[in-house]
């Protein structure tokens, strides 16, 4: 175990595992999502949203960056998803691995370009590159459809060997297939988050000057940091493309974007699962709501000015200080999520 | 393309920037001065837009309706500006700008809805102001008189609110009073004040605009989106803070929109972004910003 | 075992219990129906639908074929997944196998795929041809006249009432359903003999036809054709009423909303102008009078464009049911091929070979204020009629 390269660590030193308890709940609470919702379709979407919440906080909460363009990178996933399922049939998981690739490079590109920035300068220009991004997949309908997306896309099964294959078809089948991606890489992100790599990202959120002091290059933590996000966006967005059996624009455009960032500011940034609370409040709230009355997007507008007046730390920050108050004596000791 | 229809785009472009300079010096002023990002800008611009309706209904089809409008909505965004600066904003000053965000982006959501609840669904419109009403020919081509009105009241507005700032013991106040506030604190004037003061006078521009612009293109529910994305990229373009900025920004936006819809209409919105890029790696703070 | 695993292990149970009761509710006798509409935003019509609703289940006394009826609107958010999603979500939760389509056409063409495969029917009147061209299948029906029909409708009696007017422009929104417009207008201008002396293309929901106009002017056009719909329709008419175009070109909006629009763009700008559309509550047709009468006895106002259709699309869903004697939808979808009614806007059937529906389109001019004899009294009927694809010329193969 010493030998490790990025060693997980909690805040007090001690070593902890690749599955501690918070993934054990979260993993817990996510699959029981199905049962508990009276929706069928409604599960896979948090998870993919929520998937993508928290790639983007990998931005926001740890390195401090507001990027306004992760529908660049979600878009550019589910495309190149919905592109290559449409012309080959390759395996989903070869798919969602080059949905990642491709929005990884694209996030190497417009973190190169906009890093360099500070403050409202860098997040216009994260939108800008956005911008961008939706234009010419507007433009070039012959390869994406235009404004109409890409229709008619088959879900292929998992074939796992030859001849052998776990179908996808169902609702409860792609749920779990999700879902069992959802926690593969949240365990990943959590393991690059709590190692060395992922408190050097913290600190430079803190106070950069200080880490450029320490010899540390701060442009190529972000980039590296615009990398990830952009990898496990994209993955996000490939999911997307296996859930709806299409591509629509809106996966590409600023205000899929801005829900990445809404949903992690209410789920509370400060924390790797912050934004999946986030994610399944906004949506489960919006699935009901808009079944009681059409104007519901008044009551979603006054959560989100309540959670700012009353509850700073987002919902992850609620939830921990009620576990705090009702285990305080027994708590083993605060480790940073 | 002859040179009519160039000065024609040329002034439509301009027309256009008016609505966003005054929108984005509202912005400007408050982002620059008082470091609050508001996401409910522009829907205090669609606010001011609806109240200017209100306002020339109720009067009611005199030729004067319009002009009591235009002076009446722009201080009632101003007092409900006011009123928001109070209850939610004023504990934002010292946060950070993610819980800004999220406060604001929630507060024009419900002042969508409320827009709606109010007025219904359908756009609302009034007739042009029959002082206004006619075109002026520029050769094979027409401009409308009320445009060139635009064009005049807001330069005359902004030159107004910047000898206000400028030139005024109150503008010096709040200048001083968005560098160092606690010093103003110190010296004895109520910054609470002078804060709810700038912010109403931010969100009252917004409201101007939209009572101007409530002829021209009418009221929807959503106008303020729009003019939101387009307003931060001016602000981005001129430099935040910047009074002179956010005009030059304004001008360029609508410039460029203008002129890209002579030649290449669909790349109108993108070309605004990217001149807003090319102004960013050039000068990293904007045209006229220094922070 | 520690404290905070005895509350997991206590919560897992209680949301396990809780799961095992919260289940599908039992399948009932009833018949449900979803409609789809925008709550907010730009293209808000939920409105319209929820009286649209309140009027058909009134009339239908809540039932169809003697089963109740539950009806579900849902906020499509004018956005294809979100629509396509919820559509399945029905199709596969509720049971629900009848549809009323959306408003936009990329909302429509994602439902339909879910529809077909869900096997649930879909009345739509969304602009694009695809809908029942080459995305078409047996379980998709269009009440509206699609792009084809519209521009059949509008631009070929504008150039016979004005022979000597030989230059047009035009003016499209850069969209599916726009460059469909404009293609098919082009095709009639060729066979007409028109001069197309200018096209811009706009981004949907642009703000500023200004410059359109300068150059529809400066290529001295006798007709300037707007292609566009929604909101940018009002923006382009009311603006081409601020810049005194009127005066020097007929216009012709091709595909608008009726009252919803002309309320918007205002009588002193819409006078004069040319407007097409699928609905119009002041024709003598007997499907119109009864059904206006009746709108306005429980509204007190004349229906729109949009609730009519949402109205005649209910109607057609639940006389297919009638008809088939069963919510199988195959049944329906074999009986709705050839029903002939007197719709609300005339005499209307449905083709077999494509589920395109032979209603009337209206070709309408707007009023100028003094002759309106109340407020909804905003146009004149200019002609009126129905152009479908015979099936030689539809890229419709259903099989």
């Amino acid at each position: 175990m010493n030998g490790s390269k990025f060693p997980i660590h909690d805040a007090l030193g001690r070593k902890t595992g690749l599955i501690d308890r918070h993934i054990l709940i979260v993993s817990g609470l996510s699959l029981l999502l199905y049962f508990i919702l009276p929706f069928r379709t409604l599960p896979t979407e948090i998870l993919v949203f929520a998937l993508g919440a928290v790639s983007f906080n990998i931005l926001l909460g740890y390195t401090g960056l507001l990027s306004f363009g992760q529908g660049a990178f979600f878009g550019s996933g589910a495309y190149t998803a919905g592109l290559l399922l449409i012309h080959f049939h390759w395996h989903p998981l070869l798919i969602l691995l080059l949905s990642a690739f491709l929005a990884a490079s694209i996030a190497a590109v417009i973190g190169f370009l906009s890093i360099r920035q500070v403050g409202i300068y860098f997040v216009m220009l994260t939108l800008a590159f956005n911008q961008l991004v939706y234009f010419i997949v507007y433009q070039w309908k012959s390869l994406t459809g235009g404004d109409d997306g890409l229709l008619n896309i088959a879900r292929p099964d998992l074939s796992v060997l030859p001849g052998l294959a776990v179908p996808l078809q169902t609702n409860f089948q792609f749920f779990i297939f999700v879902w069992a991606i959802f926690i593969v890489v949240l365990v990943v992100i959590r393991r690059i988050t709590d190692s060395p790599f992922g408190r050097i990202l913290v600190a430079i959120r803190e106070n950069p000057d200080r880490g450029r002091a320490v010899g540390y290059n701060i442009f190529h933590y972000k980039l590296l940091a615009f990398i990830i996000s952009g990898f496990f966006t994209g993955l996000a967005g490939g999911l997307y493309t296996l859930f709806l059996k299409m591509v629509p624009i809106t996966a590409v455009d600023i205000i899929t974007s801005s829900d990445f960032v809404i949903m992690s500011l209410v789920g509370g940034t400060r924390s790797l699962y912050g934004p999946i609370l986030g994610a399944a409040i906004i949506k489960i709230a919006s699935e009901f709501l808009s079944q009681i009355w059409s104007r519901w997007m008044i009551v979603l507008g006054l959560i989100f000015v309540s959670f700012v007046l009353f509850m700073r730390g987002g919902l992850w920050g609620l939830l921990l200080n009620l576990h705090k108050k009702l285990f305080a004596p027994k708590m083993e000791g605060e480790g940073r999520l | 393309m002859n040179a009519g229809l160039i000065l024609v785009q040329l002034l439509n472009g301009i027309t256009l920037g008016a609505i966003y300079v005054l929108v984005a010096v509202g912005l400007t002023i408050v982002f620059g001065m008082l470091n609050i990002i508001n996401f409910a800008h522009g829907s205090l611009y669609a606010l001011g837009a609806y109240f200017a309706f209100m306002v020339a209904t109720v009067i009611g089809e005199s030729s004067g309706s319009f002009w009591a409008a235009a002076v009446v909505a722009p201080v009632l965004t101003g007092i409900f500006g006011a009123i928001i600066e109070i209850t939610l904003l004023r504990r934002m000053y010292h946060e950070l700008h993610e819980y800004q965000i999220l406060l604001t982006f929630g507060v024009a959501m419900v002042l969508q809805e409320i827009i709606i609840l109010v007025w219904g669904t359908y756009g609302k419109s009034i007739p042009m102001p029959s002082q206004l009403d006619g075109v002026i020919h520029l050769g094979l081509f027409t401009f409308p008189t009320y445009r060139i009105f635009l064009i005049l009241f807001t330069a005359v507005t902004c030159l107004g609110l910047w000898l206000m700032i400028e030139k005024t013991k109150y503008g010096s106040i709040i200048r001083a009073g968005t560098e160092n506030r606690n010093m103003v604190s110190c010296l004895g004037i109520d910054i609470n004040k002078v804060f709810t003061v700038i912010f109403a006078l931010g969100v009252g521009m917004a409201g101007l605009a939209g009572a101007l612009s409530l002829p021209m293109r009418g009221a929807q529910s959503a106008m303020g989106d729009s003019i939101m994305l387009l307003c931060f990229v001016t602000i981005t373009i001129g430099g935040l803070g910047s009074f002179t900025g956010a005009i030059l920004g304004g001008l360029i936006v609508g410039i460029v929109e203008s002129m890209m819809a002579l030649v290449w209409p669909q790349g109108g919105m993108i070309s605004i972004f990217a001149a807003m890029a090319l102004v960013i790696l050039v000068k990293p703070t904007g045209l006229m910003g220094l922070k | 075992m520690k404290p905070g695993g005895s509350f997991l292990l206590a919560l897992l149970s209680i949301v396990l219990v809780i799961s095992f009761f919260a289940g599908p509710s039992a399948a009932q006798e009833k018949v449900t129906m979803a409609g789809m509409a925008t709550f907010g935003g730009a293209y808000v019509g939920v409105d319209e639908i929820n009286r649209a609703k309140d009027f058909f289940l009134n009339e239908m006394g809540g039932k169809v074929f003697n089963k109740p009826i539950e009806f579900i609107i849902i906020d499509d958010e004018g956005k294809p997944a979100v629509g396509a999603r919820k559509v399945r979500e029905l199709a596969e939760s509720k049971g629900a196998r009848f549809f009323d389509g959306p408003a936009s056409s990329a909302v429509g063409m994602a439902v339909s795929q879910v529809a077909k495969e869900t096997k649930s029917i879909l009345i739509g009147s969304f602009g694009a041809d695809d809908f029942t061209g080459s995305q078409c299948h047996r379980y998709a029906f269009r009440w509206g006249l699609s792009a084809y029909g519209a521009i059949q409708q509008t631009i070929i009696p504008l150039i016979k009432k004005f022979p000597a007017a030989k230059r047009w422009y035009t003016i499209t929104p850069d969209y599916i359903f726009g460059h469909s417009l404009l293609n098919n207008a082009k095709e009639v201008f060729n066979k007409y003999g028109i001069e197309h002396v200018g096209n811009d293309m706009h981004p949907i929901g642009q703000t500023e036809y200004s410059s359109f106009f300068n150059k529809a002017m400066a290529a001295k056009a006798d007709v300037v054709v707007f292609l566009n719909f929604g909101k940018d329709t009002v923006n382009s008419i009311k603006q081409a009423g601020n810049f005194g175009l009127a005066k020097k070109a007929k216009l012709l909006a091709v595909w608008t909303q009726g009252t919803q629009d002309l309320v918007e763009i205002g009588p002193e700008a819409a006078e004069g102008v040319y407007l097409g559309c699928q609905f119009w509550h002041n024709v003598d047709f007997p499907g119109t009078r009864a059904f206006v009468k009746a709108w306005q006895d429980k509204y007190n106002v004349p229906p729109s464009y949009p609730e009519a259709m949402h109205v005649e699309q209910f109607r057609m869903m639940a006389m297919g049911i009638e008809k088939a004697k069963s919510l199988n939808t195959d049944a329906v979808s074999k009986a709705m091929e050839g029903m002939k009614w007197d719709g609300v806007t005339g005499e209307t059937s449905i083709q077999s070979f494509n589920h395109e529906t032979r209603k009337n389109y209206f070709l309408l001019q707007g009023k100028p204020k003094k002759e309106m004899k109340d407020p909804h009294d905003m146009a004149s009927v200019v002609s009126f009629g129905s152009s479908l694809k015979t099936q030689a010329e539809s890229a419709c193969k259903m099989q």
